[in-house]
């Protein structure tokens, strides 16, 4: 069955009809976790704060985002008089799209993937910078005063925070050397020790200290990468777009019903994002991580191998979520030159440091 | 070297509160579901007034004194009373409470010669406008004594029908609960 499957999305038809359900499949996959996430999220919050979150809605509250989206689906969208129309209905577009595009090249398990592109991180890193023009055009076309101070924190925010984000980056680019995040992942096949967080630091398979091929700092690198990941997609202690305390709802402020909404998904589908590039990037994507004890690789074991490689990148990807509403309901938001500070005076130096360090322990062995 | 420490010993404080929360995380809630679950009120609270009776004759303990309308400063009591047949005092026959100007002061309690008010412990009071403008606590007496099972004294009654309520030779008078501590979950409560 799986052969004429293959031979059938050889064909033209096929090619058609992959596109489709991968569309579907990817609309479907953002809209679900936009909804559910926020559920996870109120219910992290409760647990958090010792109390039970959505209760009433449904078993555990699960009817809740289904509610949340008829209610804003059943309110009048109106554009504030004096507003700039096209650009402000233009931003809910523009934060959504982004996410939805870089999901395409993210692999979800060994074939499960929209499109292998070579450039694939290059590609989901630029369609992911449109995310703040996004927000910026929405806080500066609503005409409010809250939504522009908003708008220029967004800008200067995500500009700090894209540089260390990129030498981070940039970093691990150098240990992969390639840009396909396929190839990246294949490359952290076998135990553990070998995604890319790890790989540097101790090899089990009889390696030891300083494997070659790996990146010693890339734990730090990590977490500059996770920092990054929280302040691009506007996350507490980062909230700076939407400081509800300071700025109403910052940039979102005069946005009402689904226009609210769609930006409220965006946040949740930018968290899918950024946290499935740390697991891809760093925890070894669909890798179970078990190949030794386990001794065949995922890719031999045909669809039950591609399904267990898709349910191990959901359970790193959803604990590193998880981790995301974690820190949201622990930290307290940053104050905004305290942010500039965090980036400006320390992880864009760090950056730099492990880049250079890095590419040290990347040549030296090939001096000897 | 000062930013590095800085950091290093920022960071580990980060961990540290992270720790705390997720042991909260995965700690039991501690939070009371209003609706489906409430809370023992305590006697102490104080909601607004309510008669007291007589344990076992059923009987209200007010004799329509009008000590404590003339007591509140608020001018939120309006009662009336009769002197049944056959019996030596009067008896109230109407208790209107204005709760909407009750600010809880406990000072027609303090005046109450004859320990016939008390404050109820009702805390859920939501309402349309005005329904407790005009509270018949008569009303609520004649409720509260039909809950635990026994006859509300009627000042209109002729003498002879109203004695037999100061015999309950069925009811033990230890099972009989107070009138504060008789009532449900006040929700259920008109």
């Amino acid at each position: 069955m799986i052969e004429s499957l293959t031979h059938f999305f050889a064909t033209p038809w096929g090619v058609l009809s992959r596109s489709l359900i991968y569309l579907l499949g990817i609309c479907g996959f953002v809209a679900a976790n936009a909804a559910y996430l926020v559920w996870v999220e109120r219910k992290g919050a409760g647990r958090f704060q010792r109390r039970p979150g959505p209760t009433e809605s449904g078993w555990a509250g699960l009817l809740q985002p289904p509610a949340d989206g008829i209610k804003l689906l059943s309110k009048q969208l109106m554009a504030p008089p004096g507003s700039d129309k096209i650009l402000f209905w233009a931003a809910p577009l523009m934060v959504i799209a982004p996410p939805l595009v870089c999901l395409a090249a993210i692999p979800f398990g060994d074939n499960v993937l929209a499109r292998d592109l070579n450039i694939g991180l290059l590609m989901v890193f630029s369609f992911g910078s449109i995310n703040v023009m996004a927000l910026m055009l929405g806080g500066w076309a609503s005409r409010n005063k809250y939504a522009i101070i908003s708008a220029a924190r967004v800008v200067s925010q995500n500009v700090a925070y894209e540089i260390p984000m990129l030498l981070v980056v940039i970093t691990m680019i150098m240990v992969t050397g390639t840009l396909n995040l396929q190839e990246i992942i294949v490359q952290q096949g076998g135990g553990f020790w070998n995604w890319n967080i790890l790989r540097g630091i101790w090899d089990f398979s009889g390696g030891g200290w300083g494997h070659i091929g790996g990146n010693i700092f890339a734990p730090i690198t990590f977490l500059i990468f996770y920092i990054c990941m929280l302040a691009e997609t506007n996350r507490a202690p980062f909230d700076m777009a939407e400081a509800e305390s300071e700025l109403v709802a910052g940039a979102f402020t005069e946005y009402g019903g689904m226009g609210f909404g769609v930006f409220f998904m965006a946040e949740y589908a930018n968290i899918v994002v950024g946290c499935a590039l740390a697991t891809l990037l760093f925890l070894g994507g669909w890798q179970s991580g078990l190949g030794p004890w386990v001794g065949t690789h995922l890719s031999s074991l045909g669809i039950w191998g591609t399904l267990i490689g898709v349910l191990c990148f959901f359970f790193k990807m959803y604990f590193l979520i998880f981790s995301v509403v974690w820190v949201r309901w622990t930290f307290p938001r940053t104050q905004f030159y305290g942010l500039l500070n965090l980036s400006w005076k320390i992880l864009i130096p760090l950056s730099l440091l492990t880049l250079l360090l890095t590419s040290v322990t990347l040549k030296l062995p090939r001096l000897f | 070297m000062n930013l590095v420490t800085e950091t290093f010993s920022g960071f580990l404080s980060l961990l540290t509160g992270l720790t705390i929360t997720i042991k909260q995380f995965f700690s039991p809630t501690i939070t009371t579901h209003y609706p489906h679950q409430t809370l023992t009120i305590a006697k102490k609270f104080r909601g607004h007034i309510e008669l007291k009776w007589n344990e076992e004759t059923g009987k209200p303990n007010c004799t329509a004194c009008n000590l404590c309308a003339k007591a509140c400063p608020s001018d939120c009591i309006v009662l009336d009373g009769i002197k049944p047949a056959g019996e030596k005092g009067k008896t109230v026959t109407s208790y209107k409470l204005d709760y909407t100007l009750c600010s809880l002061c406990s000072l027609c309690i303090e005046a109450c010669p004859f320990d016939a008010i008390q404050h109820s412990n009702r805390y859920n009071l939501a309402s349309l406008p005005n329904q407790w403008a005009n509270m018949d606590l008569v009303q609520r007496y004649k409720d509260q004594v039909t809950r635990v099972g026994k006859t509300p004294y009627d000042p209109y009654a002729p003498a002879a029908v109203a004695a037999p309520a100061a015999s309950p030779a069925a009811e033990p008078a230890a099972a009989i609960p107070s009138p504060s501590s008789s009532l449900p979950a006040p929700s259920s409560q008109p």
